[in-house]
Order: structure tokens, then C-alpha cells, then sequence
């Protein structure tokens, strides 16, 4: 019998706002985080906004530690760590920390650091190189200063699946933690928006754009939509195995049922619509946490307003649920978050466990026009109801599908 | 709660002392030096010139043009790598894909892509990216196109744990085998040779001149370097239907964090030690069982001290009869690569009944005071290995081996 | 040296993120402020630009107060000067 694995504390850094109430506030109001760009010069570009996060404030968030060695990437992390930390009430001491691992899902969250570095040097020469950017500019560096800062002994790691990082990260904590390399693990997510990763994806034409009299906005499963919309931001989930946390009275938000993950080696090269990745990774997920498509009460979908991976995990969907669809409720956050790449997977698990505890789910914002290929059950307004279980859908464009199965555990219930 | 048993049935390897399994054990066992003056890039302005790289490396040869001119540096690398582990299993074409995934370490990803996106936003500006180019950088790329390239429909995954990656990349392989969710993985680490890391560590004093000495007295540091090795892991059960040849036998791992300081090990290598020794205890291996370590040792004067310290507080007095040697001596620090081409080693170790020697070894240090293989390999009975490997932020990870009977 | 010792507190400072007021002569960087291994090699990097010297490694062992730090780098000038002249 393997050890259940519950969520006992949240923390998020999000364009929509800091902290889980300002998170699901915004979530629940239909509160847009998408905003002109500021960070870089969009002046050239046809696309010019993006989930920026200009509120954050991390030497309040962190209460005095000293912050000086941090890039933004890291000062992201040690502050949804924080987060966590204060919502699940924790007062831990070194025993326990010794049994505290930190994973988090990452793709970009270096590139610029690492970029400014290389690019300073090269240009003012070797003595330029500053010994502080350099171990910045180190990807596992993210995570180490979270872990120096709150003692976290047990294991910290980085786990890079593109837009499903974050499902990967909490898979691999609930593995470790079942493995006994932890009690307790904070599994998260962090991307920061720099001009070099919007880079990338805009020459991609994968970003919304205003080209040719196109709105340029974040509108999943929207007939209207023409290309996703760049974000920032971290977040993190505190996982703990059930009696652990019983025994210390913990909160708890619901419990990690199930996960799949595939990858679908045709995909991108787009010769056809596939859902069969994210297909194979939602029944390996419903299989692991033992339930029936019609057992699943709210999607919590990957939708992120890209013109090909939406319509791939409509059909997805539709492939493995059927007519079990008609009971189900789905939303899409990026509508409001826009893409936070690595990050949108546990701020998606953010959404679920607080919908499942407070029986609301967020509206689908800009779901005006709804693409016929799709045909999901989205809606544009906030839903409520009694929800016992979720999904969540991450879909990178690499091919690489994750899927997360949650459901609401007996007993505590938080107050919206 | 796991049956399952996870053997080594295939090894690909690129390296600065050799390209392909083959080539890299005859160097290694010949003590050879890989360490040259660098090629990748400018060094002129900087105090050392030295390091390694996987010389006379024609990606062509291993990958179709087009294939090739798709992939950054890492995927090339990766790809090759698999391919050449795939042909040494002798698996191709028995490959479930469902049941086969990909797990992968490195440091920064593709980072010469970024550095050459970095010189030409630095001399032209952002106008001038070219799309395809940039195309190539996204970390996830790496593993996906290791799958792409051998069909591959399971879990696929890069973990960007700096100098502990590719032993975090095989653990997880190996777990997800032992609970059954795949039969095959194909896992290890890539890692180009990067700039910035040779500017760092060479800015912040952690590299030597000219050569790397682990242990030695007299040793400045490391040498940056790259390369990659990608090893066939399978289930036992799977092997043995199949007649596979079984180079070796990963028995557990352990993974712990200093969490001391961002760049430096604990003085004591508290993490060190921790993961030395969950890594015996999960894999129901006692102190007297390992007779062989394959160092961290990456030459610089805090780990090896440490290292030292905390293989002597995990080993106690038997320290000093296990040989302990560090093939960054020849191959130089490869970063994410660096644990997964120790594990090849380590593999051919246990398989050949050979240690690999730590070169350019002439004065022994009071601080490091154990028996590092000095100069000369070593034949040696290898029963089992500890396979050491420490990142920044006291990122600790250890792989235990043992020999296949 | 009173110039050195300001323009060296200050690096101090911005690097270590600490309050000016708080950095004395003679406080000790590393027991005092708490300035780790990192943060010297940053300064390092900083007063090698602003005093256009170089500094060893065996001269991070004088990285201890602002009077050790500006006697060290009074004597790397030094040495430039009378290279120079």
C-alpha cells in the first residue's frame, strides 16, 4: 500500500498577484495579470505584452534575510518558498529540515543571467566577470539559494520538460517522498520574463501578436486567439505524506491521486493535430489514481491560447473523456496568467486544490467566441459546485505531456 | 516493494580522451590526458588557456545533416550518445516506446547556442536573431530529441543539477524502472564546453593552468571541460529474455544538500556524507562491500579536502584500503556530464576488473591522505562502487554499482 | 586613504547589500557583516575596476575591514605608480 501524499501548504508569485488570497482573488473575479510589456523595449515587435509581474516586492516577502547574492529567478523561488512556508503555518526545526527536499520545474529561469554574464565579459573583458552573476548564471543555482536560505538538506533539483516542468517536479517529490528520501518536499515551478526566452518564442510565431488587425490577447480555446502570451512567475506546493502531517495537525488541501507523462515523438514536427502524448498521459493518470474519466470533476487545462496546442488537448480531452465530458467543468488560467511556461503547471495545481476546497472554479476570461474544433465545456464565468477531484493538463511544444490527478481529501475544508 | 532489478546493458560516450565507449575505456586505462589548448573560443584574453573538449568531434558522422543542423551542441552530443548506447545494447528495434523513456542531466543546456546569440545581440542587436537559431536553445529540446531520434514514447526529462546532474538523471531512471513504469531508459548527462563556466571558475580561482591534479598537493583546481555519456539501463528481467550483455548492476543512489552555502561544500561535507551513506542503505550495501569510489575529485583545494573528510566519516577506518580515483584527471570537469561518464567508468570498472588511475599525481597532500590510484591503472576485483558528485548549492548526489555475476 | 576608505565602504555596501552606517573601519567583514566567500570575490571584481589594480589570490586573506582593504589597495597603486613613473 503506498504512502499517501497530501498538500499542506501553497505559495505564489503570480502577474495576478502575490500570495494565494490575492491569487485566487484574482482567479475567481476573472482578474487579467496581462500588461504592456515594461522590463524590455517591444517598440519593434508586434507583440507587446506580457504576465509581468511589477508588484513583487521579495525583501518584504523574505522579512529581513539578506538578499544581495540573489538574481530575480532566485529572489522568485525563495519567495514562493516563503509563501509556503507561512501558509502552511510551518515551525520546523533542523531534524525535520533534514528530511525537507526542494524540486522545481525550470526551463529559462537561468538564460538570462547566464546570457548578461557571457555577453559582459565578452564584451569588457575577463576582469568584468562578477564572481556573484556567475553562480547566478547557474541554473541549479535558482533553487540552491532557497535551499542555504531555509535549510533544506534532504535533496534540491531541477526538472526541465518545457511547460511541464512543474508536473514533472511534483511527480518526482511524491516519488521521493514514497521512496523515504523526504518526509516532506516543496515541489514548484519558476519562470522569469526576459527579453532572450520572448525572443525565442516570438520569432516562433507563437506568441499573440497584433499583426494584420489580430487582437493580441490571451484567449484559450477562443476562436479568436492567434498565439499564446509570455509570463513570469513561481509558485509552490507543499507535499507531505499523509501521517506525517496528521500527526502534526497540518492543513490540508486535497491529495495527489495520480500523474502520467509522455511524450509523442511526432509531434513537433505538427505533420497532423495529435493529441495522443497528452492523451496517453491523462490515462496513465486516471489509471495511476485508479479513477474513471467520469470520476473527474474539474479540468484545469493547459490552454494557452497557442493555436495548435489548444485545439491538440481539445482533442485530447474529448478522446479519452467522451460523453463523460458533459459532467466535467474546465477553465483555463493562462487566460489570466498567461504562460508561465514552468511554472503554469503548479500554479495550475495552486487553482485545484483551492477550487476543490472552496467549490468555486475560475472563469475562463476572453472566452467570447468558442473555436468549434474545440467543444469543451469552458465558461466564461466563475462555476460553483461541489468538486471532489481535478486534472491537470501540461502540454509542451516539444511533445513532451504531463497529467496530474488531485483530489479533496476528508475533513478540512478552507473558506473562500 | 520493488522487485525490479536495474542492470547496465549499454554505454555511449564522448569525450576529451576519446569518442565511444571503446576509445574511452583504452585511454582511461592508459592514464591518458585529454586536456589541450582550447579551441571553442577566444581564450587570449584570459589567464589560462586550457581544457577540454571532445576533439575531432564531426556530429555528421553520427547524425543525418539535417538532424544535425536542427540541434544545438547538447542535443548533438545527447543524440549521438544514445545512439551509440542503443547500438551497444544491441537493442534497437526491441524497444517498447511506451515502456522506454529518456532521462538526461546538464548544467546550463545549450549554452554555445546562447553564446553566440549573446555575440551577435552584442555587435548587431536583437533584430538580427536568426529564428532557426534561437529555435535551438530550449533546455527540453535535448531529451526530446534523444527520443525523437530513437522513437521513444515514455517519460522524457533534463535535469539541470550542474556537477551532481547526471547521477540525478540515472537515479531517477533507475527509479522509474524499479516501479515498473518503464522496462529501458536511456539515461546520463550533456554538457558543451561553456565560456561563461571557463571565465567563472578561472575569475573565482577554482582552475588550474594546465592540468588537473585531484589530491595532489599542489593542485590550483579544475579544468573545465565537456562531453557526454548516455547509458542503456534496463530491467533485469528484460535483459536476461533478451541475452543482453550486462556490464553492471546500479543498486541505489542517494541525494542530500549542504545547504550551507551556494558555491562552497560544508566544511565537514555533511551532504557528502549523507548521500554517501543512503546510497549504501538503499542499496542493502555495508562499508565492506565498496571497494572502489570514483571521486568528485575535481582538483580544486575545498573538494578534494572535503571530499577526503567525508569519504573517512562514511568508511571510517576501511577508508584507507578502498581506492578512490578521479578520471576528471584526464577528462577534465564536463559538468552535467561529468557523473554520467563516472558511472561508464565505473561500469567498465566493475565489468573489466580495472581501475582507472587519477593522473598527474606527484606529491600527496596530509589532507588527503587515501590511496588514489596514483598514475598507473589499477587491476582490481571490483565488487562494488560509490560514484561521488557534488554541485553548487551543496547539491549532493551518489550512485552505488555493483558487479554483475 | 580616507578616499579609499569611502569608495571601499561603499562597494561594500551596494555588494553585500548592508546599511553604510553599519561598516566601520575596522569592522571585520566576514564575523561582523557576515560577508561570505562569494561577496569577497565580487568585491574583489568591483575595487579591481574601480582602483585599476589586480589583486592575487593569496591577497583575499587581507579581505578582513575596510583599513586592511584600503592599505592593500594603496600598495597595488603604489606599485602602479612607480611602473609608471
Amino acid at each position: 500500500m503506498q504512502k499517501r501524499i497530501v498538500i499542506t501548504g501553497l505559495g505564489v508569485v503570480s502577474p495576478i498577484g502575490v500570495g494565494r488570497d490575492a491569487f485566487w482573488s484574482s482567479l475567481v473575479n476573472g482578474k487579467s495579470g496581462i500588461k504592456d510589456i515594461s522590463v524590455f523595449d517591444t517598440s519593434k515587435m508586434s507583440s507587446k505584452k506580457g504576465g509581468e509581474i511589477t508588484d513583487f516586492d521579495p525583501v518584504e516577502i523574505l522579512d529581513g534575510i539578506n538578499i544581495a547574492a540573489l538574481d530575480r529567478t532566485a529572489q522568485l523561488v525563495c519567495s514562493a518558498v516563503k509563501l509556503g512556508i507561512d501558509d502552511a503555518g510551518l515551525d520546523w526545526s533542523g531534524t525535520q529540515k533534514s528530511k525537507t527536499g526542494l524540486l522545481f520545474g525550470s526551463s529559462f529561469g537561468h538564460t538570462h543571467t547566464y546570457s548578461q554574464f557571457d555577453r559582459t565579459h565578452v564584451s569588457k573583458g575577463f576582469l568584468a566577470a562578477s564572481a556573484k552573476d556567475f553562480a547566478n548564471s547557474v541554473a541549479i543555482t535558482n533553487v540552491g539559494h532557497a535551499s542555504v536560505m531555509f535549510g533544506l538538506e534532504a535533496f534540491n533539483g531541477l526538472v526541465s520538460m518545457g511547460q511541464s516542468s512543474s508536473l514533472g517536479a511534483i511527480n518526482l517529490g511524491t516519488s521521493f517522498i514514497r521512496l523515504d528520501r523526504a518526509d516532506m518536499v516543496f515541489v514548484g515551478g519558476v519562470e522569469v520574463l526576459y527579453l532572450e526566452n520572448f525572443l525565442q518564442f516570438y520569432l516562433a510565431d507563437r506568441l499573440a501578436s497584433s499583426r494584420d488587425g489580430q487582437p493580441e490577447m490571451c484567449a484559450p480555446f477562443d476562436r479568436r486567439r492567434n498565439g499564446t502570451i509570455l509570463a513570469e512567475g513561481s509558485a509552490v506546493a507543499i507535499l507531505e505524506e499523509y501521517e506525517h502531517a496528521a500527526a502534526r495537525g497540518a492543513k490540508v488541501y486535497g491529495e495527489i491521486l495520480g500523474y502520467g507523462t509522455a511524450f509523442d515523438p511526432q509531434f513537433a514536427s505538427r505533420q497532423k493535430t495529435t493529441g495522443k502524448g497528452l492523451a496517453k498521459a491523462m490515462r496513465l493518470a486516471l489509471n495511476s489514481a485508479n479513477l474513471k474519466p467520469e470520476e473527474i470533476d474539474y479540468i484545469c487545462a493547459a490552454g494557452s491560447s497557442s493555436t495548435y496546442e489548444d485545439e491538440v488537448e481539445c482533442s485530447a480531452i474529448k478522446e479519452v473523456f467522451e460523453s463523460a465530458l458533459e459532467n466535467v467543468r474546465v477553465s483555463a488560467i493562462k487566460s489570466m496568467i498567461g504562460e508561465c511556461f514552468s511554472a503554469a503547471g503548479v500554479m495550475q495545481l495552486c487553482t485545484s486544490a483551492i477550487a476543490l476546497n472552496t467549490g468555486t472554479i475560475p472563469p475562463t476570461v476572453n472566452y467570447q467566441d468558442p473555436d468549434p474544433n474545440c467543444g469543451l465545456p469552458l465558461s466564461a464565468e466563475a462555476q460553483q459546485g461541489s468538486f471532489k477531484t481535478a486534472m491537470v493538463n501540461t502540454l509542451d511544444d516539444s511533445g513532451i505531456a504531463a497529467s496530474l490527478v488531485i483530489g479533496r481529501t476528508t475533513g478540512d475544508r478552507l473558506v473562500a | 516493494m520493488f522487485d525490479r532489478r536495474v542492470v547496465i546493458t549499454g554505454i555511449g560516450v564522448l569525450s576529451p580522451i576519446g569518442i565511444g565507449k571503446e576509445a574511452f575505456w583504452q585511454a582511461l586505462i592508459e592514464g591518458k590526458n585529454g586536456i589541450r589548448p582550447v579551441t571553442a573560443f577566444d581564450t587570449s584574453d584570459y589567464p589560462c588557456h586550457y581544457g577540454g573538449q571532445v576533439w575531432d568531434f564531426d556530429p555528421n558522422h553520427y547524425l543525418s545533416p539535417q538532424a544535425a543542423a536542427r540541434m544545438g551542441e547538447a542535443s548533438q552530443f545527447a543524440v549521438t550518445s544514445a545512439k551509440m548506447a542503443l547500438d551497444d545494447a544491441g537493442i534497437e528495434g526491441r524497444l517498447d516506446p511506451e515502456r522506454t523513456g529518456v532521462a538526461l542531466g546538464s548544467t546550463n543546456c545549450e549554452v554555445r547556442v546562447i553564446e553566440k546569440l549573446g555575440e551577435i545581440w552584442n555587435r548587431e542587436g536583437y533584430e538580427q536573431t536568426d529564428p532557426e537559431f534561437i529555435a535551438k536553445y530550449p533546455p527540453q529540446l535535448i531529451p526530446a530529441n534523444v527520443a525523437i531520434e530513437l522513437e521513444v514514447e515514455g517519460p522524457v526529462v533534463i535535469m539541470p543539477n550542474a556537477c551532481a546532474a547526471g547521477n540525478w538523471a540515472i537515479g531517477c531512471a533507475f527509479d522509474l524502472i524499479r516501479t515498473g513504469d518503464v522496462d529501458v531508459m536511456f539515461a546520463g548527462g550533456s554538457d558543451p564546453i561553456s565560456r561563461s563556466a571557463y571565465v567563472g571558475f578561472s575569475r573565482t580561482f577554482a582552475m588550474a593552468q594546465e592540468f588537473c591534479q585531484p589530491f595532489d598537493k599542489n593542485r590550483k583546481g579544475m579544468m573545465v571541460s565537456e562531453g557526454a555519456a548516455v547509458l542503456v539501463l534496463e530491467n533485469l528481467d528484460n535483459a536476461r529474455r533478451r541475452g543482453a550483455r550486462i556490464y553492471a548492476e546500479i543498486t541505489g543512489y542517494g541525494l542530500s544538500c549542504d545547504a550551507y552555502h551556494i558555491t562552497g561544500p560544508h566544511p565537514e561535507g555533511k551532504g557528502a556524507v549523507r548521500a554517501m551513506e543512503t546510497a549504501l542503505a538503499s542499496s542493502g550495501l555495508s562499508i565492506d562491500d565498496v571497494n572502489y569510489i570514483s571521486a568528485h575529485g575535481t582538483g580544486t583545494k575545498a573538494n578534494d579536502k572535503v571530499e577526503t573528510l567525508a569519504i573517512k566519516s562514511v568508511f571510517g577506518q576501511r577508508a584507507k584500503q578502498i581506492p578512490v580515483s578521479s578520471i576528471k584527471s584526464m577528462i577534465g570537469h564536463t559538468m552535467g556530464a561529468a557523473s554520467a561518464l563516472e558511472a561508464a567508468a565505473s561500469a567498465l570498472a566493475l565489468s573489466e576488473g580495472i581501475i582507472p588511475p587519477t593522473i598527474n599525481y606527484s606529491e600527496p597532500d596530509p589532507d588527503c591522505d587515501l590511496d588514489y590510484v596514483p598514475n598507473v591503472a589499477r587491476e582490481h576485483r571490483v565488487e562494488a562502487v560509490l560514484s561521488n558528485s557534488f554541485a553548487f548549492g551543496g547539491n549532493c548526489s551518489v550512485l552505488a554499482l555493483r558487479k554483475w555475476r | 586613504m580616507e578616499n579609499y576608505k569611502d569608495e571601499i565602504r561603499k562597494l561594500i555596501s551596494k555588494i553585500g547589500a548592508i546599511q553604510i552606517d553599519r561598516i566601520g573601519d575596522d569592522t571585520h567583514l566576514s564575523i561582523d557583516l557576515g560577508l561570505d566567500s562569494l561577496s569577497a570575490l565580487e568585491l574583489m571584481t568591483a575595487l579591481e575596476g574601480k582602483f585599476s589594480i589586480r589583486i592575487a589570490e593569496e591577497q583575499l586573506t587581507r579581505f578582513t575591514s575596510v583599513t586592511s582593504l584600503a592599505e592593500l589597495v594603496a600598495e597595488l597603486r603604489g606599485v602602479a605608480f612607480s611602473a609608471a613613473g
